[in-house]
């Protein structure tokens, strides 16, 4: 047949490409396929077990073989797309008829297993991956629920990824849903395989300082922002899912949390807001009142404060700067890191290097012990992608007391709170506590 | 869907952030005793003008003051706006100039004027660039949230040293009204007329009830006794009639043992800083509602940073505190002519407008 010598042509080069024939009776068949992809020798045993129970019995041949798969058309094209898919492309040599059958696949990823970059206390462990299918399996387990639709979505001309959106019907925002599918249909011929690619799609500013969509590895957490009236999507290979839009309570709540007592609860909400006020306040109020509003301190703090910077040669604001800087590399090279080398980078970057620090009088005291506080505060919001934004907020805070002193740090503050009121993800405020409502546009 | 919370928390950020500066010395002023008098005339004023007003816009379901006059008679809108519109950048120029001034005076002495100026039109400025009125109206929540507790906690402890008998007489011996007739009673209802305007702007943008706006107020009663009261009780009428803000004088003397600061008063200074910049950006977005309604749909792009330039270059020529001051009594005549005309004549447009309709109604 002339298309499968082409499409035979096409796979030569490839070490995984299979082609074999087959006899039932009187009529051959030719199975094509990646064996990288297809687990061969069960698919065969699968497919030949019907021909042969229907050759035994008499029954049409053609028939059976037509009802493994679906048929395809004849064009190279086509077939060898269906075998990059991963299917296995069957021929009957005498009728020419192709048929495209859902194979064995070959496992391709990590079984289900525990979450790597979010931590669960007290609910469940088992963490989206890479593979699709998986990862619908876990967010039904998680909901079990009529309501929930699922659509899949073909991204990219020449790479292919797919992409499926989730959402329940009767509590997603329909502008939010109108935006978000209008946004997914425009663009499918354009490649998605980062997160960059996809916030491209959505339309999202570049220059956007804050997350427009939190990442889930917990599919609790998944099954909450879908009840909570957001779209879930994942996208094929990315192992985790996307819930969008994200809102302002996205910082302090987590899933987890509701496993706790009330009373805990709220405590703990409470105390992730504080630590991220905390985060972004801490530098900026010490530079505030050590280099332009002393006298707002007690006169006995403020005196101490003077004396342990009695040797250091510099203004606030490039003291501060110098270990912010050292802070973040820390916090920069322990990602890259082993893990079994990570704990003595902590030690030497933080005990050895601020206690010399302090030492040679490059720093005062008080400022290690600030910044102590305000990094480990800046790591009690929820979600990792969060603290980046805390990361970077707090400089503008810094600059601004540099600059005016406690004035200065307030209108950073308002800066921060109108910036956080302003902006919208896909016509949905940011600013909203519990669910995402859109809002009509102004 | 209703925005009751927002509008209500904007109703309170706004006129919080005028109440403690200026008003209790004019209060005092205008009275020898029993300030809650004038405290409580002005406040049933204020009610008044915000009944007449709602009432008035109620006749127009989810229409903005702007577009309700223009539909009417042009000529009826450019005689409520025009002065609205003149009123609100003179507000906007004066409460940019008094913040400076005071905070100049209170943390940054060193700090040229013009700095602080331009610090003052610059973050409402972009408030009101970045969000539009839907972000200032969530900008309001978050800002309650954050600032109400400093704000709350300063007032609790305000009472510190006072001194229960100042209180006497409930009752004046003599010419109980006669703060009527005192020009610094009618210069003291800024703090009640200031952010009122708003209520005709918002309806297009976001529906409210009115019991929101009232609900806000009661909150809103407290504040404006205390800031009179406290000093008052403190220092007695006499003493804090020589004062040029007494309730801010009166916190910067609080000693609590236990707090790592020694000024309290920054505190609250800085939050009433975050209200009162709020209420400069709330009167820009109004500014912009009039030109761009009624005039010219110029961008914001180009209609902020012109009105901040213009404002700027209006508050460097005011060389001084006392200069500033007359320009605030100045402004008390047009100050009562929008606070009693907008509500009224909008009231009568909008019984005409209801009658009309109800007769349309009968003939169909």
């Amino acid at each position: 047949m002339a298309a499968m010598d082409e499409v035979n042509s096409h796979f030569s080069s490839y070490p995984d490409y299979v082609n074999q024939k087959l006899q039932i009776a009187s009529d051959t068949f030719t199975f094509a396929g990646l064996k990288s992809l297809i687990n061969f020798p069960q698919t065969i045993y699968m497919v030949r077990d019907p021909l042969l129970t229907a050759s035994i019995g008499k029954l049409e041949l053609i028939d059976v073989f037509v009802s493994l798969g679906h048929k395809i058309p004849g064009q190279p094209d086509s077939i060898i797309s269906q075998i990059m898919d991963g299917m296995l492309v069957a021929v009957h040599d005498a009728s020419g008829i192709i048929v495209s059958i859902y194979p064995v696949p070959q496992p391709n990823s990590r079984p289900i297993s525990m979450p790597t970059m979010e931590n669960s206390i007290g609910g469940a462990t088992s963490a989206f991956n890479e593979d699709l299918e998986a990862n619908i399996v876990l967010l039904r387990s998680h909901l079990n629920c009529p309501d929930l639709k699922i659509q899949a979505y073909n991204f990219g001309g020449h790479v292919k990824s797919r992409v499926i959106l989730c959402y329940i019907d009767n509590e997603i925002d329909p502008h939010l849903l109108d935006n978000l599918t209008q946004k997914l249909e425009a663009h499918q011929k354009t490649e998605i395989s980062n997160l960059e690619e996809f916030a491209h799609i959505l339309k999202f500013s570049k220059y956007s300082l804050v997350n427009h969509y939190m990442t889930y590895e917990l599919p609790q957490n998944a099954v909450r922002a879908l009840k909570n009236g957001k779209a879930v999507l994942f996208i094929e290979r990315v192992p985790f899912s996307i819930a969008l839009p994200s809102i302002f309570s996205d910082f302090f709540i987590s899933e987890d949390d509701m496993n706790h007592p009330p009373i805990y609860l709220w405590l703990l909400r409470s105390l992730r807001f504080i630590g991220a006020l905390l985060t972004l306040i801490l530098p900026g109020l010490y530079v505030a009142l050590v280099s332009v509003n002393p006298d707002v301190l007690r006169f006995e703090l403020a005196h101490s404060i003077a004396r342990s910077r009695l040797d250091v040669p510099y203004p606030a604001i490039i003291e501060a700067l110098l270990l912010l800087c050292i802070l973040e590399l820390i916090m920069e090279a322990i990602i890259r890191l082993p893990g079994s080398i990570g704990p003595t980078i902590t030690m030497v970057g933080g005990i050895v290097l601020g206690q010399a620090v302090v030492e040679a009088k490059l720093v005062s005291n008080l400022l290690i012990i600030i910044l102590a506080a305000t990094t480990i505060a800046n790591a009690v919001v929820v979600g990792f992608q969060n603290t980046y934004s805390l990361r970077l907020f707090k400089y503008l805070l810094l600059f601004m007391s540099a600059f005016l002193g406690v004035l200065g740090l307030l209108s950073g503050l308002l800066i921060l709170c109108a910036y956080i009121a302003g902006i919208r993800t896909l016509g949905v405020p940011y600013l909203q506590l519990f669910r995402a409502r859109g809002e009509k546009n102004v | 869907m209703s925005k009751n919370l927002q509008v209500t928390a904007t109703y309170v950020v706004s006129h919080l952030g005028l109440i403690f500066f200026l008003y209790p010395i004019d209060v005092i002023e205008s009275t020898n005793e029993a300030h809650w008098m004038p405290v409580l005339c002005g406040f049933l004023f204020h009610l008044a003008i915000v009944a007449v007003y709602l009432k008035a816009l109620s006749y127009f379901k989810g229409q903005n003051i702007v577009n309700i006059l223009l539909n009417k008679s042009k000529f009826l809108a450019w005689l409520v706006l025009l002065p609205a519109l003149f009123y609100m950048s003179w507000i906007i120029v004066l409460a940019v100039r008094a913040f400076s001034e005071v905070l100049s005076i209170a943390i940054l002495s060193n700090t040229p004027l013009w700095i602080l100026m331009l610090l003052f039109l610059s973050v409402p400025g972009f408030m009101v660039l970045h969000g539009q009125i839907g972000g200032l109206l969530r900008l309001s929540v978050l800002l309650g949230f954050l600032f109400v507790v400093p704000v709350v906690f300063v007032m609790a402890t305000s009472f510190q040293n006072i001194d229960w008998h100042y209180f006497f007489p409930l009752w004046p011996a003599q010419g109980a009204f006669s703060f009527l007739a005192h020009s610094a009673f009618y210069k003291s209802l800024f703090a009640y007329t200031g952010g009122f305007l708003l209520l005709g702007f918002l309806p297009s943008y976001a529906e409210f009830k009115s019991r929101a706006i009232y609900a806000g107020s009661l909150i809103l009663l407290p504040a404006y006794l205390i800031a009179v009261y406290v000093p008052v009780l403190t220092l007695g009428e006499e003493t804090t009639r020589q004062l040029q803000f007494p309730y801010l004088f009166i916190v910067d003397t609080i000693e609590i043992n236990w707090l790592m600061f020694d000024r309290i008063n920054v505190f609250l200074l800085l939050s009433l800083v975050a209200f009162g910049m709020f209420f400069i950006s709330l009167t820009f977005w109004q500014i912009l509602c009039v030109i761009r309604l009624g005039m010219k749909d110029i961008s914001p792009n180009y209609l902020v940073p012109g009105l901040i330039v213009v404002v700027f270059i209006v508050c460097l020529c005011i060389p001084d505190w006392k200069t500033t001051d007359k320009l605030f009594q100045w402004n008390t005549a047009l100050r009562l002519y929008v606070a009693i005309a907008t509500p009224i004549l909008l009231l009568i447009t909008g019984w005409i407008h209801a009658k009309k309709s109800k007769v349309e109604l009968r003939k169909t």
